[in-house]
């Protein structure tokens, strides 16, 4: 059923929708952005369908498809991809949080929409290239290519302070592309050295790094892991988040929290782990450590903050401590979890800033100094809110919880005291994510709100079919998660 | 099947609810509360009928086979865990299910009067099954995971429930605080789990306790799990949040608050009772919180002059004498008062619903008296609930307190400290519950004489439920305790229980003689004394420590070393050049095709210059 046509059409059709971009008429880009996301969506889905929906784990495997093309072969360039059941969720994911993106209104429809949507579909385009390629070159050009879209995001349609926000992105991202770039080309002249050959190809590396002493690859492993926890990102790797995500503008925010995150997993995952096996193990104790601290940490920064979106912003870095604790258990039981877990925080990220926009777009002061009392006004859209934030603190029945609970099951084994550490993020979750809903919705009964934003409606048909839908792969999810737990 | 209707029954009447509701607040109309309420009662009334289908035919089977199982499906496998949805029935379940669809039904048919007035109606009666289709989960779920699904799930409710009326902050605020105190509890319920898994390799109920553990490892697993039932079942320390829960309508606080969600502790310990009574630690740390969660709050109940708050507080005591059984090893018997405990609570609290809906909201009890004349269907049958309480034969909680009491001094875990705890609880449960009673229906009216002649007795839908409840807290003692467990059986014994007896109902007629003496003539009126200062002292610790804590990390952390190195580094950047000129805004487009050309060139040069370059 799949062919490696599979490949080519997950990076060449998110390009030819930039293109088109540039021929549509402004008015209608919003309309082109979301039908071809969608369409694109489906396609995706259609063609990992038989990785995606596998009964089992071994099935899956006869769905893998790899694809190399040779580039240059004397200093080891090759272009190869590898759709496996792994980048199979974030192929799709990354295709729906653009759906998600896309479908929010606002300036970036008004100002300069071509670029905007062309931005979008670039951003598809890298991300997929990100997420498939299993060469450290590939990977590279990917991961900076997909941040080129994003500082103009922030500096195009950003707010107040976007320029200075931008300058720490970029200071932040670059400083970590640089340590993963000189620690790539560390271990392709390393392997040269031994073996001879140039090859930037993760199988080949992975061979390399079997036979080498780990306290010598101490340095790339640090290298790599600092690149991708910046990108996550993990305490106290995060100085650059608050302020980018703030001043973002709302798109931008999500397929930061979202997607962009996702590339410090899938790095963790792919090439830090594989590479160094045992400089991790060696490591372990401060990596798992760095997690459950980020976890608490980026809570309590939560529990202080009196603006929405950076109180979503800083329980994205908590939930994603918990991806990250999974992946330092270093046991395949937990990436699995982790890998649930980051699917569940892609939704729920995507979904709650998506919902955050909404009631902004109702009510412009939203300060969570006070009470608003907006729910009475809102039912549907506070009542896809409320769910969002149930499924944001992992009630059980949600796809969080179950990602949650693995991922702490087999962290407990590593470290008892971590996992008990990470467990009081539980609690604290609760403590920010009922402030957040209880201000936005509940309360003031004295004073009638002030309505000061553009909308006066509820939610309209087309965002609640689309925030339907993410409630019910979250629910369902939670309800069947070995959908999602067939191993990596 | 039955198994399933049982619980699916609750959340389709959840669903019928919700949405209705959605639709019409959507379009600003009403629900009506007729409508809304025979759907969410039927449900529970046929899940009910089901239930009882089930528990004959578990009386049917043999004793040691008594467990009929549905596999729903797989909810969770990973390496070796494996967790499936399914439903047991047992005898343990039987008595928490028809406890909760029984008593659920009445709370429900009641509802429909005592919410009438209500606008969002069809949202409550959603609530209140949701509320129901969670607890049937807890006691029915076959794993830890799925008890613990029930278990977020009725704090879900809970929370909801009790902020119901949501535009009055405190109620919100009430919940939340019920809220964040059980999810403390819950995170001594996964440790628990984990360790568990790690020491037993199973999380399945059945499984989990033919695991041969070291003795170190079910200490901690017992206490972990302990602390969780601290939370939902408001004992020591964490029991400050149900008096603030009574902010939620009354039949939330009978039925929620009283009947069920508080007593899954109880559940739970008899649920592991094998590995729970193994550890001697654990059972003598169960004892005690239990003797002093039941002392301390009899006390501070005695001190409270709003209505329901003494109920809250004389439940949180209650609930202390199921967990000194449970301390002690006589699960059953603790079993045996959640059910009596049940009715009679329930009881109370509707009565004191139908007290609270005559008087147009007043809850304050020395704003009331002399009631008993003017509503004699609530003042009789609070009467019965009133002798339950106390103890009183042969009411039902005669039989099981009594028992307990018993089973204090005479198990081989219990001992004279215990003993003592419950006694004296014992005595001030009947002070507190006379007082209330005198000053609410005896004496002379305190409150304006207008008020006092609107009071009304209740219509029908609030009377009924309160007359069956009535026959049950006087019958519901006369069968024993309805399950047998492997720890549970008194043994023999020197001391008689009949010298216990008499022991019990003198006490009680003395706290109660006492409660004469000082109300039936003198009303003086008394603000409510905040005792110990328990809730006080959480605030400055728990709430204000974590928000210092909170915003110490954000200042000195955040600001001083995380931003301060950011911005230093931005610094400099910013005076090697001025990259950020780069990003002005003008001429972004051409940026944009800039990068686009980029692309395309690297792609051209991979797909075609590959072949012409490939040799340099």
């Amino acid at each position: 059923m799949e062919t490696s046509s599979s490949l080519s059409f997950l990076l060449t059709l998110p390009l030819i929708g930039v293109l088109i971009a540039w021929v549509m008429p402004k008015a209608v880009q919003r309309l082109y952005a979301i039908f071809g996301s969608a369409l694109f969506l489906a396609l995706t889905v259609y063609e990992t369908s038989g990785l995606l929906f596998a009964k089992s784990a071994d099935l899956a495997k006869t769905f893998v498809v790899d694809q190399k093309l040779s580039w240059v072969p004397e200093i080891g360039f090759s272009l190869s991809l590898r759709l496996d059941s792994v980048s199979a969720w974030f192929v799709v994911l990354n295709t729906l949080v653009a759906l998600v993106a896309f479908s929010l209104r606002g300036v970036w429809y008004r100002k300069y929409p071509r670029l905007f949507t062309s931005f979008g579909f670039f951003l598809v385009f890298a991300l997929n290239a990100a997420f498939l390629s299993t060469d450290l070159i590939t990977f590279y050009l990917a991961y900076e290519a997909v941040f080129i879209p994003m500082i103009f995001m922030v500096g195009i349609w950003g707010e107040k302070q976007k320029a200075a926000s931008v300058l720490r992105f970029f200071i932040m991202s670059f400083l970590g592309s640089i340590l993963m770039l000189v620690s790539i080309f560390y271990l392709i002249y390393l392997n040269h050295e031994a073996s001879g050959i140039y090859s930037a190809q993760i199988t080949d590396l992975i061979h390399f790094a079997q036979t080498q002493d780990p306290v010598k690859l101490c340095w790339p492993f640090m290298g790599f892991f600092a690149a991708f926890a910046i990108k996550v990102p993990l305490v106290p790797f995060h100085g650059w988040l608050k302020d980018v995500y703030t001043n973002a503008p709302m798109p931008g925010t999500i397929w930061m929290s979202g997607i962009l995150s996702k590339l410090g997993v899938i790095g963790m995952i792919r090439f830090v782990l594989p590479l160094f096996p045992q400089t991790a193990a060696m490591h372990q104790g401060w990596l798992v450590t760095l997690a459950a601290v980020s976890i608490v940490y980026a809570a309590l920064l939560a529990i202080r903050s009196n603006d929405g979106k950076s109180l979503l912003a800083y329980s994205s870095i908590s939930h994603l401590g918990f991806v990250m604790l999974g992946i330092f258990s270093l046991k395949s039981n937990g990436i699995t979890a982790a890998i649930l877990l980051s699917v569940g925080h892609t939704l729920v990220s995507a979904l709650l800033f998506f919902l955050y926009h909404q009631v902004e777009e109702r009510q412009a002061e939203l300060s969570l100094e006070s009470p608003h009392g907006l729910a009475p006004l809102y039912p549907v859209l506070f009542v896809s809110m409320f769910v969002s934030v149930l499924a944001s603190v992992s009630l059980p029945g949600t796809l969080n919880f179950g990602g949650e609970f693995l991922v702490l099951l087999n962290a407990y084994p590593v470290s008892a005291l971590c996992t008990i550490l990470s467990g009081l993020g539980v609690i604290l979750g609760a403590v920010y994510m009922l402030k957040f809903y209880q201000q936005l919705g509940l309360g003031s009964d004295s004073q009638k709100p002030k309505i000061s934003g553009v909308i006066t409606k509820d939610i309209g048909a087309y965002d609640l079919v689309l925030v339907l839908m993410l409630i019910s792969v979250i629910i369902y999810g939670g309800l069947q998660p070995a959908m999602f737990l067939k191993g990596n | 099947m039955n198994n399933t209707l049982i619980i699916l029954l609750p959340l389709i009447g959840f669903f019928i609810n919700g949405v209705w509701h959605l639709i019409s607040a959507g379009q600003g109309k009403k629900t009506s509360p007729i409508v809304s309420g025979a759907i969410a009662t039927l449900a529970m009334a046929l899940s009910f009928a089901f239930a009882i289908i089930q528990f004959f035919k578990l009386r049917a089977m043999p004793v040691e086979s008594r467990l009929i199982e549905e596999t729903l499906f797989q909810w969770m496998k990973l390496g070796g865990l494996s967790v499936d949805f399914a439903l047991r029935f047992d005898s343990l379940s039987s008595v928490f299910t028809l406890v909760i669809t029984g008593v659920g039904t009445l709370i429900h048919l009641y509802s429909v009067g005592y919410m009438s007035d209500e606008e969002n109606i069809a949202k409550y009666f959603a609530y209140l099954n949701f509320f129901c289709f969670m607890m049937l989960n807890l006691v029915l779920g076959s794993t830890l995971p799925h008890v613990f699904l029930g278990w977020e799930g009725v704090g879900l409710a809970s929370y909801l429930l009790i902020g119901f009326w949501y535009k009055e902050m405190p109620n919100v605020l009430a919940g939340q605080k019920a809220f964040i105190m059980n999810r403390i509890g819950d995170l001594g319920f996964l440790i628990a789990m984990f360790i568990g898994f790690k020491f037993a390799g199973t999380l399945d109920l059945i499984e989990i306790q033919k695991a041969v553990l070291s003795p170190h490892v079910v200490t901690v697993f017992g206490l972990l799990i302990f602390l969780a039932c601290t939370g939902k079942s408001a004992q020591i320390p964490l029991f400050t949040w149900l008096p603030d829960a009574m902010a939620g309508p009354t039949p939330v606080s009978a039925l929620i608050h009283a009947a069920t969600m508080v007593t899954s502790g109880v559940y739970l310990l008899a649920r592991l009772n094998p590995i729970i009574a193994s550890s001697e630690l654990v059972l003598s740390t169960i004892a005690i919180v239990g003797g002093l969660t039941a002392l301390v709050a009899a006390i501070i109940a005695c001190f409270q002059s709003d209505l329901k708050k003494v109920l809250a507080y004389s439940t949180v005591s209650q609930l202390g004498f199921m967990f000194m059984a449970c301390g002690v090893g006589a699960f059953q018997v603790g079993v045996f008062h959640v059910m009596t405990h049940a009715f009679f609570k329930a009881l109370l609290f509707l009565a004191a619903g139908s007290v609270i809906h005559a008087l147009h909201g007043e809850q304050n009890i020395f704003e009331m008296g002399g009631l008993r004349k003017k509503l004699p269907v609530t003042f009789i049958t609070f009467t019965a609930g009133w002798a339950a309480i106390l103890g009183l034969p042969p009411f039902s909680g005669f039989f099981s307190k009594d028992e307990i009491i018993y089973e204090t001094l005479v198990s081989h875990h219990g001992n004279k400290i215990i003993f003592s705890l419950a006694i004296i609880s014992a005595a001030l449960t009947a002070f507190y519950m006379t007082r209330l009673y005198l000053l609410v229906f005896f004496g002379s009216a305190r409150m304006d004489k207008k008020k006092f002649d609107h009071a009304h007795e209740s219509p029908w839908v609030m009377g009924a439920p309160l007359a069956v409840l009535a026959i049950l807290s006087l019958i519901g003692g006369w069968f024993g305790a309805p399950v047998s467990l492997e720890h549970g059986a008194a043994e023999a014994s020197e001391i008689s229980p009949h010298l216990i007896m008499f022991v019990s109902v003198v006490i009680a007629t003395l706290g109660a003689g006492l409660a004469f003496f000082k109300y039936s003539k003198n009303t003086k009126v008394e603000k409510t004394t905040d005792v110990f200062g328990i809730d006080r002292i959480y605030g400055v610790v728990f709430g204000q420590g974590l928000q210092k804590l909170s915003s110490g990390a954000s200042k000195y952390l955040e600001e001083w070393v995380v931003q301060r190195i950011i911005q230093v580094s931005a610094a400099l950047v910013d005076l090697s050049g001025n990259m950020i000129k780069v990003l002005q805004v003008g001429s972004a487009q051409a940026y944009l095709m800039m990068i686009v050309l980029a692309v395309v060139a690297i792609f051209a040069w991979f797909f075609l210059g590959a072949g012409i370059y490939g040799n340099f």
